[in-house]
């Protein structure tokens, strides 16, 4: 059986769009292919490692979750909408800085957990960060960095418990 | 991804009507979909058999938290998030809190749902010990009425509930009883994120009037809310070992049955000698 | 064309304009093993290596006694490494061996059945999350090597070594038991205990 293809509209870091999608295609599968937006990628495809995270009419959720039928008349923000144009944002500074990435799987789902997080908590302790971030599966730097760039986009005296 | 996508249909109903017209009839043609932390795994690792579903995120009678003398509404599509940021809620039913707190992590709890959770009907879920302690009920709606029944009798078997066909949860209530009671929370898992429960506890005592509460996650077939023991520990008798046959932990790729009892016992003992 | 203290951007201006003065520029090299270096690779004998880096891990661990869950409070990782290149990749390099370091010991049950891993999922194979790594400091020594580039040795696996056997003896400190296989689960823990107290 082959179900007839939908159009969806939704704004994608602030650009209206509009696409023809199977109700239930994952959304992570919509931003990459259809909408061609291949930040956001897929670690798991069970909803378990965040790097598919983007933010959902302004909430942090897991793409690789959301059937593409919910998402019509949202608001998305992905990792390419976090920059303005070419200058990075100070949480995008601070990773660079900090050495937050390594191999860079987990770092688009990162950054929009920090963004998040900074979002509603603008100057975030150590505690918070990590309870904010736990969801967002990191094998390569032993999450300190991490935790550095996000108290250093935010705190000048850097990360505090 | 292991679905065939194309397979899947879903309508997005307006209001809770329209849903419950689609539901009618009983058949099982159309199954609810709210936040999808659990659906979509299944569709994922391509064992979500079921091909028709009906998205009620957008049914704003299924969501609100209302606060009335005798009961606390929750709207089936409270999501984890909700609960922890209403204040109210949180002060008066902590245990709720804590087990939202525990659930995934934070994109998982602006997106799982109560409602959804409840009828998913995991015995590892970290809800309901809680709304059992609180003596939750749950309001069951199809085109033929409405029924309310205790959470507890909710759970009939593994992962299978009370939820006919045709109905839908549309709400959830608590009643406000919970002054005087002392609560505890622990979830034990396999870290401290992002897990699992090998174990989950929720207890409610309140010493003055001699009442207690204790219902676990994760040691037998359903949610259990643990009236033997409650009755033993209220006798003066051995809580340990009422807590051994009441309980069925068994072992699996998580745990161990023995480590599940030992420390469902050792929880319980914290619980009473605080 | 370039003086010392040049700027990336230099150095990029500084090969466009020597390649088009000059043409390509090309540069052969061949490696040379240090002198007194001899290896046997049909006998395996000799030294595999010219140079060993040394670490030193000091793991504080916390022991719940209701659950044998171990959680580590602080991490202390020491290396000597002939000379740290990059201060920022190194240190991300260590802290994140040490991370998978504590999987090992702690979380990264590899579960069979009728020999296939049947926990080869995200959700069941646990690795740590930010909840779960301590603050981990580290520290370098340099004695740096003759014939390694600007002194280094090597430090890529050097942090998977050292945190399993410094988490293993921290949980001996606390418990009295030496568990001799990890991950050292609570389960596992919990049996030895157990047996140990019997």
């Amino acid at each position: 059986m082959l179900m007839p293809k939908a159009a969806i509209n939704l704004t994608v870091n602030g650009a209206a769009r509009s696409v023809a999608v199977w109700p239930m295609a994952r959304l992570l599968d919509v931003i990459r292919e259809e909408l061609g937006l291949t930040g956001t990628k897929e670690g798991c495809g069970e909803g378990e490692c965040g790097a598919c995270a983007i933010l959902l009419d302004g909430h942090l959720i897991n793409s690789c979750l959301v059937p593409a039928l919910q998402a019509d008349g949202a608001a998305i923000t992905t990792i390419e909408g976090i920059a303005r144009g070419d200058k990075l944002a100070p949480i995008q500074q601070a990773f660079l800085e900090c050495g937050g990435a390594q191999c860079g799987i987990c770092t688009p789902g990162m950054i929009m957990a920090a963004v998040s997080l900074l979002g509603e908590n603008a100057r975030p302790s150590e505690a918070e960060i990590r309870n904010a971030l736990a969801g967002n599966l990191c094998r390569c730097t032993g999450y300190m960095r991490i935790f550095e760039a996000v108290a250093r986009a935010c705190r000048p005296e850097g990360l505090q418990p | 991804m292991r679905a065939h996508i194309p397979s899947y249909e879903m309508l997005a109903p307006k209001t809770l009507e329209e849903a419950l017209t689609r539901l009618a009839g009983g058949s099982g043609e159309w199954r609810i979909f709210a936040g999808g932390t659990d659906l979509m795994v299944l569709l994922e690792a391509g064992k979500l058999t079921h091909r028709r579903f009906l998205s009620v995120w957008r049914v704003q009678e299924l969501r609100g938290i209302t606060f009335a003398p005798q009961y606390v509404t929750l709207g089936s599509l409270t999501t984890y998030t909700d609960v922890l940021r209403h204040e109210m809620l949180r002060r008066e039913f902590p245990l709720l809190a804590a087990a939202a707190a525990e659930t995934g992590g934070v994109a998982t709890q602006n997106r799982g749902t109560l409602g959804g959770n409840i009828v998913n009907a995991s015995p590892a879920a970290d809800s309901p010990p809680a709304l059992l302690v609180y003596d939750a009920e749950v309001e069951l709606v199809s085109t033929r009425g409405a029924r309310w029944l205790p959470l507890r009798e909710f759970y009939t078997g593994y992962k299978t509930t009370q939820l006919r066909g045709d109905e839908l949860l549309e709400r959830i209530r608590l009643p406000r009883e919970t002054a005087g009671f002392k609560p505890y929370y622990r979830k034990v898992g396999t870290r401290k994120a992002q897990a699992i429960s090998k174990v989950c506890f929720a207890g409610l005592r309140n010493r003055a009037t001699a009442e207690v509460r204790i219902a676990l996650g994760s040691v037998a077939p359903v949610p259990l809310r643990c009236l033997k023991t409650e009755a033993v520990v209220l006798q003066g008798g051995d809580s340990a070992t009422a807590l051994a046959m009441e309980i069925a932990p068994i072992d699996d790729m998580r745990s161990t049955a023995a480590y599940r009892l030992r420390v469902a016992q050792n929880l319980l003992k914290e619980f009473l000698d605080a | 064309m370039l003086r010392p203290g040049y700027t990336p951007q230099e150095f990029a201006r500084a090969c466009a304009a020597y390649i088009a003065r000059q043409g390509p520029l090309r540069s052969y090299s061949q490696y040379q093993a240090p002198p007194g270096i001899f290896w046997d690779d049909e006998k395996y004998q000799g030294d595999a290596y010219g140079a060993f880096a040394w670490a030193a891990y000091v793991a504080e661990v916390s022991v719940d006694t209701l659950t044998c869950e171990s959680r580590i409070t602080n991490f202390v990782a020491v290396q000597e490494v002939g000379r740290v290149v990059n201060p920022v990749l190194a240190a991300g390099q260590i802290e994140g061996g040490v991370a998978q370091g504590i999987g090992l010991a702690l979380y990264e049950n590899v579960v069979w059945q009728n020999g296939r891993m049947v926990n080869g999922q995200m959700t069941n194979y646990i690795i740590p999350t930010a909840a779960d790594i301590p603050p981990i400091k580290v520290i370098f020594e340099e004695q740096p090597y003759a014939y390694g580039p600007m002194g280094a040795k090597g430090i890529g696996e050097l942090p998977m070594d050292g945190p399993a056997p410094a988490i293993a003896s921290a949980i001996e400190n606390a418990t009295g038991i030496l568990l001799n296989s990890i991950p050292a689960t609570p389960e596992v823990l919990m049996a030895a205990l157990e047996n140990a107290y019997a």
